[in-house]
């Protein structure tokens, strides 16, 4: 190699680098948490979904267990514009061993869990993945595994999800539109074996307008286009050709009076499902309302909040009247620790309500949040349920019963918190001489009692 | 030749000796005391600055204040029947006693003349004692980044090698403050000095020594995020606090009033902060917060009327930029820009129209302070407060000086922040980029907030030595350099 050929590729690597220094605003950007939960519990079991109290045994066992949560998330920025966002968890429950075989199977598959003995378990899974793009000053694009909640306080969808969501920022006004797939049942039995052609579809439509500092209000169409062959685990059940084409419309709202932060929303649902009854539809008209204060007393914060969602109280087949949710919903200012789901008490695996789907449920609430030192805090809440549908029992009362949780915690260091839990839940009519096996007894009241270390960054 | 060498030998002296020049000794006189005699009260500040000026020559400087002096300067004027006595003891800033001087005369005519008798004598003292050192304000200029190696196996800090402590120091301050302000300047020399924690307020004033004069201590459900002072419509000075108290802002103000700290509004829905904008007058700025914006809108300036606040002049505010994170500067057309530092650390400078122009490469800023909000996903968050930090501020001089404060950590991943040095970075705007001035020296602690007094022309530096523990409230310092 001559003299200047080695001259001429070195100026081309410098120049190379020169052009590369615009790489060198590359931030990373991490997150994470560590959730550490001993639960004691007649009703909490690791697991989620609906508690059906009644029908369980008038007396039952407690559960001991200890849970953990870890979350890493990355993002990758490679501008103010474009990141990548990555969020991974590992949830584990002590000694669980968890196979990738059928329920029952021995050790002999991939442990799943890692939590026992000499653990090496595959418990990493994916939570959000996803690309954040701005496109000039006013439009952002997401897409990809992401976070996403509804404009009333997630009652009709808080999780994460495949989709492709798109905000236009236009001064005060904000425009959310999206779309997720978040089944595809294609190749199922009868189903059409084509991608796409078997699918629970739902496109969301967010407009809020910020119309003063204390005050916005969001109008927000949901459509969901269900054409799968099976029910999402809290959808209506259905089956080949039983589409279901759902129209969910809500006005929400947001101001400051006096002092005192007031919400609230009211939300309807038309729509039908095909072939329900022989060649017949069947109708949707499910409804849900809210209504929320909030502000500083003493040291701390008092809340109150009234929660409707409709039931199914429809003798008629072809007309379903209960509020109809993504299945993955929440309801997390009650405050409640049994009978509503309220993510901020799930902080691991266990994710067990009464309503984890929060339908069929109103539900007045009151809670107070006191601050007593710089460190040490403690929160009371209690809440009180009925049922608009009463099909859960036989009974003719629609009270579900009163929930009273208390929870105390300390701030050991800025970012790591030691708390503990205690809820009980005194059941009300709806469950009266329901216990299994025994006439004319009551279930066991459920109660759960937890102790947490929480550690965030 | 012997004549070259004796040419050279000569004029290495004079290079050698001319650092001595460089650098006169820093003289404070503090108001006399004053005994016998009529119009004593008037005698005291007007022999103070007699004696001032005539100290100051070329081997002294009188500086106005004591935490800049090298030498304290006190004096007593005593007058029986016609005879007065002028009697002045030099002290150094630690206490030591120098040098005493007097001198006497039978008339109030001859006090001037008696005013300068003193100063020569004391002058011709304190140059014996103190052959002039190289003055070590811990401010590194661009031309002095490039230092010698260190000879020998010691490597000593730049200003123990010079032999003498730049600026003043505070002695540990109770509790970890966040947050600096400063009030009136005070006859003696000192100031005003106002200090934050997260709920605590404490009123100081600042001599030799730091002395807490008051302390109030907010709920515990408050938390203050931002502190600052302006002087108010009746001539007194006004402490805004700025506080959130359960999500929302319910900010106070305070004044002096003798030796008490006395609360004059409360519960004001709005962010603070009192700031010269492209260097010009200080005044209050106010912004509000809104339902989903942490910081909502456009910035305005703000009066106060007994417990109301009234704004006009909006400020329109760029990407990235708030009330506290923004500042405006002015180039040599006298066309105004905007510079703000982004959540990132990059100092970015904007245009009339609020255009990106210029960012840096460096990161700046960095602060623990932070307020949260009950509003995060708490699914996806595993948290339900939201966590705001805020930045350093970005302060500007009249001489369209950009400050900004610098800290770095060893642990500042996310929302965990643990900063471990600091420094206050000055730069300026060429027309294009800014360019760095000057730096101070990097501290030993975290820097929660810094302040730049321009009409004194010190940097008041505050360091938390000690983080708050269990059951500690933690600890803190101030320093003050001289910025020269």
């Amino acid at each position: 190699m001559t003299f200047k050929k080695t001259v001429a590729i070195a100026t081309a690597a410098g120049a190379l680098a020169a052009i590369s220094v615009p790489a060198m605003a590359f931030e990373n950007e991490f997150h994470g948490l560590l959730n550490f939960n001993t639960t004691f519990s007649n009703f909490q079991d690791g697991g989620s979904g609906d508690f059906a109290i009644a029908n369980t045994a008038e007396k039952k066992q407690m559960n001991n267990y200890i849970e953990q949560r870890a979350r890493l998330q990355y993002i990758a920025k490679a501008s103010d514009d474009l990141k990548m966002v990555t969020q991974f968890e590992i949830n584990n429950r002590f000694g669980n061993i968890n196979t990738v075989t059928a329920a029952g199977a021995t050790k002999s598959g991939a442990d799943l869990s890692g939590s026992d003995l000499d653990a090496d378990g595959l418990s990493l899974v994916t939570k959000h993945v996803y690309l954040d793009f701005n496109v000039g000053k006013n439009f952002n694009t997401k897409l990809g595994i992401q976070p996403y909640k509804d404009t009333i306080k997630g009652l009709f969808i808080d999780a994460d999800i495949p989709a492709i969501m798109t905000k236009t920022t236009m001064g005060a006004y904000t425009l959310g539109a999206g779309f997720t797939r978040f089944a595809d049942d294609a190749g199922t039995t009868g189903s059409s074996t084509r991608l796409g052609g078997a699918d629970k579809d739902l496109f969301m439509l967010d407009n809020t307008f910020a119309i003063n500092k204390d005050t916005k209000a969001a109008l927000s169409y949901y459509f969901l286009a269900d054409y799968g062959t099976t029910g999402a685990s809290s959808l209506p059940a259905h089956t080949l050709n039983q589409d279901i084409l759902l129209s969910t419309l809500a006005l929400s709202g947001e101001t400051k009076l006096a002092g005192i932060s007031l919400s609230g929303f009211a939300a309807m649902q038309a729509g039908h499902q095909k072939n329900f009854v022989g060649t017949a539809s069947r109708k949707f008209h499910g409804y849900a309302a809210n209504v929320a204060a909030k502000m500083a007393v003493g040291p701390g914060t008092a809340k109150t909040a009234f929660l409707f969602t409709s039931g199914n109280n429809s003798a008629n087949a072809r007309s379903y009247k209960g509020w109809v949710t993504s299945s993955v919903n929440s309801y997390n200012e009650s405050g409640m620790m049994i009978l509503a789901r309220n993510t901020g008490n799930s902080p691991s695996s266990t994710d067990r309500y009464v309503r984890r789907n929060v339908t069929n449920i109103a539900l007045l609430t009151m809670g107070y949040d006191a601050k007593l030192t710089e460190k040490l805090y403690a929160n009371g809440n209690l809440g009180l349920a009925w049922t608009p549908a009463s099909g859960e029992t036989a009974r003719r009362a629609d009270l579900m019963g009163a929930e009273l949780n208390v929870e105390t915690g300390y701030k050991l260091y800025s970012n790591l918190t030691l708390a503990a839990q205690a809820a009980y839940m005194m059941l009300g009519g709806l469950y009266s001489d329901t216990a299994s096996g025994v006439a004319g007894k009551d279930p066991a009241a459920p109660y759960s009692v937890r102790l947490h270390a929480k550690y965030s960054f | 030749m012997k004549k070259l060498i004796a040419l050279l030998v000569v004029l290495i002296a004079w290079l050698t000796a001319m650092p001595a020049f460089a650098a006169p000794l820093r003289v404070f006189v503090v108001e006399m005391t004053a005994a016998g005699g009529q119009n004593k009260d008037e005698m005291k500040p007007l022999l103070q600055t007699l004696l001032a000026s005539r100290l100051n020559g070329d081997a002294i400087v009188a500086v106005g204040s004591i935490s800049e002096a090298d030498v304290v300067v006190a004096g007593t004027y005593v007058t029986i029947g016609k005879i007065f006595s002028l009697d002045a003891i030099a002290k150094t800033s630690a206490g030591k006693t120098l040098t005493r001087a007097f001198v006497q005369g039978e008339s109030q005519d001859e006090l001037i003349p008696a005013v300068g008798k003193l100063a020569d004598k004391l002058s011709a003292e304190l140059v014996k004692m103190y052959p002039a050192a190289p003055a070590a304000s811990g401010i590194i200029k661009n031309e002095q980044l490039v230092r010698p190696v260190p000879v020998g196996e010691f490597i000593k800090p730049r200003e123990q090698e010079q032999g003498a402590v730049g600026g003043w120091l505070s002695k540990r301050l109770e509790g970890a403050a966040n947050l600096i302000a400063t009030g009136k300047n005070l006859p003696d020399g000192g100031r005003e000095i106002f200090l934050a924690e997260n709920r605590r307020l404490s009123y100081y004033r600042q001599g030799k020594d730091m002395k807490l004069v008051a302390e109030t201590e907010m709920r515990t459900s408050e938390k203050i995020i931002s502190l600052d002072t302006i002087e108010a419509g009746d001539g007194g000075l006004d402490i805004y606090v700025t506080i959130i108290r359960s999500d929302e802002l319910a900010s106070q103000v305070w004044q002096v009033k003798g030796d008490k700290l006395v609360q004059v509004a409360e519960n004001l829905p709005y962010f603070f902060r009192s700031i010269s904008l492209a260097g010009a007058a200080r005044k209050l700025y106010a912004q509000s917060m809104g339902r989903d914006a942490d910081f909502y809108g456009d910035v305005y300036e703000a009066t106060r009327n007994s417990s109301n606040i009234t704004v006009k002049n909006p400020i329109k505010m760029p990407r990235y930029g708030d009330l506290y994170s923004f500042n405006q500067l002015c180039d040599r057309d006298g066309k105004i820009f905007t510079v703000a530092i982004n959540p990132d650390g990059y100092l970015i400078v904007y245009d009339q129209g609020l255009n990106e122009l210029w960012r840096s490469n460096d990161k700046f800023g960095g602060s623990e302070l932070s307020f949260q909000k009950e509003d995060a996903d708490v699914r996806t968050t595993g948290n339900k407060f939201r966590t705001i930090f805020m930045n350093q501020r970005v302060q500007v001089t009249s001489k369209g000086e950009v400050l900004v404060g610098k800290n770095d950590g060893f642990f500042v991943i996310g929302d965990a922040r643990s900063y471990k040095k600091g420094a206050v970075y000055c730069l300026a705007w060429n027309g294009s980029s800014l360019d760095e001035k000057w730096r101070t020296k990097d501290t030993q602690n975290y820097m929660p907030d810094y302040l730049f007094d321009e009409a004194r022309n010190e940097l008041l530096i505050l360091q938390t030595v000690q983080r708050p523990g269990i059951s500690t409230r933690g600890a803190s310092s101030l320093a003050i350099k001289k910025v020269e």
